[in-house]
């Protein structure tokens, strides 16, 4: 028998032209292994159902407790909070699906052909539209935010989603520290929302406000690298400025992320400040590099963990689209302007050609010239040791080098636990 | 290619590359790579680069578990498998009590692909 510790993330996954909200405890045979953000520990009535969508969006852990009781959860914490050892916990391996009746077994089909540029960038604007759709006719009148940071990311999203859910709003962060005048990010949304039609929420957080949100960033977002915690802090305070506004609500408002883009495309470039180089990428060949970080997708839970400890469902459309990216011919992968030029084929002038035309900024950093959040923890000392520390005192870790053994290659360390004759 | 050459080759790499000291007492092929500060995060991305380079071989996922993939011994072995074709790579790596089953290779999704 086994035990689920806490309540799993929401299921946002995508199979067969449905949004697949099954709770994620409860059991429901797979017919196909859904994208998007789905994770399933349910007994039924021949077994058990495991099942983690394939990019590992959902999170899903175990640990065998002392007394031999098997334990499920969302979050490591859970899991030491119930008696477990850190050092005894393990992820679900993304693409599992594990069920007993009937036993999940997907054929694999004849691969299609290589599909020309033109067409992959319909299929993709074509299969966001399909979701975001899919996604206003499940979600009826709940509250639906989309962060604007003012990138090409996001604005495709808003785009898109703007054109399903009649009552879209928008949402922004800034950081108030030093006096800085507003970020450049909030500068470009602000400007964006308008000409959008959206409304937009904006979440302008002081230094210290943001950095009382680390403890819980570090724990919902499963991670302690700086890149993500960062990242982290950022939706931390997104979500808790829309849960403000929601708070007598009965449904959980929702919140559409641009996430997931800069890894299918491999859009990330290492930051420089105070003559130091931080979010340093591998030195890698192009592809590999994409297959990095798209796999690493996996062991952290930078938005959906965050928002979810305010109580906001996040959802990255980005996520059901995956197949599509990954088939992006290699030549087209190299090129400098890879990301406008497939944006501009699949939003093409629905995102202004001043978003167009801003260079790329990450939200940490916000287009800021002190470095926004990543500035902020470097000022206030808070550096990736620190991080690490923390995170290690947070889940009961005497020693912080365990750490390498939960997070290795980018991914959690992942095995199926033996379920005897359950299945 | 046997096991020690496979391992003197990951051994000068992760020296040269990870900039390890020539006089270095505690590193050896038997050192804890990860844990002890020789090869962080972005350097396992590397490393496996350069096992794809060097052996002509991918390191599957089921194979990146602690215990089994820590020293350059362990690496060594994981290689001189994967070359000779003998590694299972469902079932090498569970630890103990553990089952692999329906993993991302049973997936509609096309592992070998989104994996580059």
């Amino acid at each position: 028998m086994f035990q689920l510790v806490g309540e799993l993330d929401p299921n946002f996954g995508w199979a067969n032209g449905r949004v697949v909200t099954t709770p994620p405890d409860q059991y429901a045979p797979l017919a196909s292994e859904p994208r998007g953000a789905y994770a399933c520990v349910a007994r039924g009535p021949a077994g058990v159902q495991i099942a983690r969508d394939a990019l590992g969006i959902n999170k899903l852990f175990w640990a065998r407790r002392t007394d031999g009781e098997l334990l499920f959860a969302a979050r490591p914490r859970h899991l030491v909070e119930a008696g477990c050892r850190f050092e005894d916990i393990w992820a679900v391996p993304p693409g599992t699906a594990v069920q007993a009746d009937p036993p999940r077994r997907t054929p694999r089909g004849v691969a299609p052909g290589p599909l020309p540029l033109a067409a992959l960038a319909v299929r993709i604007r074509s299969e966001l539209d399909s979701y975001c759709s899919a996604l206003a006719r499940e979600l009826g009148d709940t509250p639906v935010y989309v962060c604007l940071s003012g990138g090409l990311d996001s604005t495709g999203i808003a785009v898109v989603a703007r054109r399903h859910l009649p009552g879209l709003r928008a949402v922004s962060f800034d950081l108030d520290w030093a006096g800085s005048a507003s970020s450049g990010d909030r500068v470009t949304a602000a400007r964006l929302a308008a000409d959008l039609g959206l409304p937009l929420s904006r979440i302008t957080v002081s230094a210290d406000e943001l950095l009382g949100l680390l403890d819980t960033v570090l724990s919902e977002g499963i991670d302690w690298r700086d890149f993500n915690v960062h990242a982290g802090l950022v939706n931390a305070a997104l979500a808790r400025g829309i849960a403000q506004q929601h708070a007598s609500d009965t449904a959980a408002p929702v919140a559409l992320t641009g996430d997931i883009a800069n890894e299918l495309l491999a859009d990330y470039h290492a930051e420089q400040i105070g003559g130091r180089t931080f979010y340093a990428l591998p030195r890698v060949p192009l592809s590999r590099l994409r297959a990095a970080l798209v796999r690493g997708l996996e062991a952290s839970h930078r938005e959906v963990g965050p928002f979810r400890a305010w109580g906001v469902r996040a959802v990255q459309p980005y996520a059901v689209v995956v197949d599509h990216y990954m088939a992006l011919p290699e030549t087209f992968l190299g090129l400098d302007d890879r990301k406008p030029r497939l944006c501009r084929m699949v939003f093409g002038d629905e995102i202004p050609d001043y978003v167009y035309d801003r260079p790329k900024t990450r939200a940490q950093v916000g287009g800021r010239e002190d470095g926004g959040v990543l500035g902020l923890c470097l000022d206030r000392g808070i550096d990736g040791q620190v991080l690490r520390a923390r995170f290690a005192a947070l889940h009961g870790i005497a020693d912080p080098a365990l750490l390498s053994r939960f997070i290795c290659g980018g991914r959690y360390r992942a095995a199926l636990p033996a379920l005897g004759g359950l299945t | 290619m046997t096991h020690d050459q496979i391992a003197a080759r990951l051994e000068g790499f992760v020296r040269r590359h990870f900039g390890v000291a020539r006089d270095d007492p505690a590193f050896s092929r038997r050192a804890h790579l990860f844990q002890d500060g020789y090869v962080d995060s972005l350097g396992v991305v590397e490393l496996l680069a350069f096992i794809h380079e060097e052996f002509g071989v991918e390191v599957p996922d089921e194979a990146l578990v602690p215990d089994r993939f820590e020293t350059i011994e362990d690496i060594a072995r994981v290689v001189h498998g994967l070359v000779d074709g003998r590694v299972d790579r469902g079932l090498a790596d569970a630890p103990p009590g553990s089952w692999h089953r329906g993993s991302s290779r049973d997936s509609g999704l096309d592992s070998s692909r989104a994996a580059g």
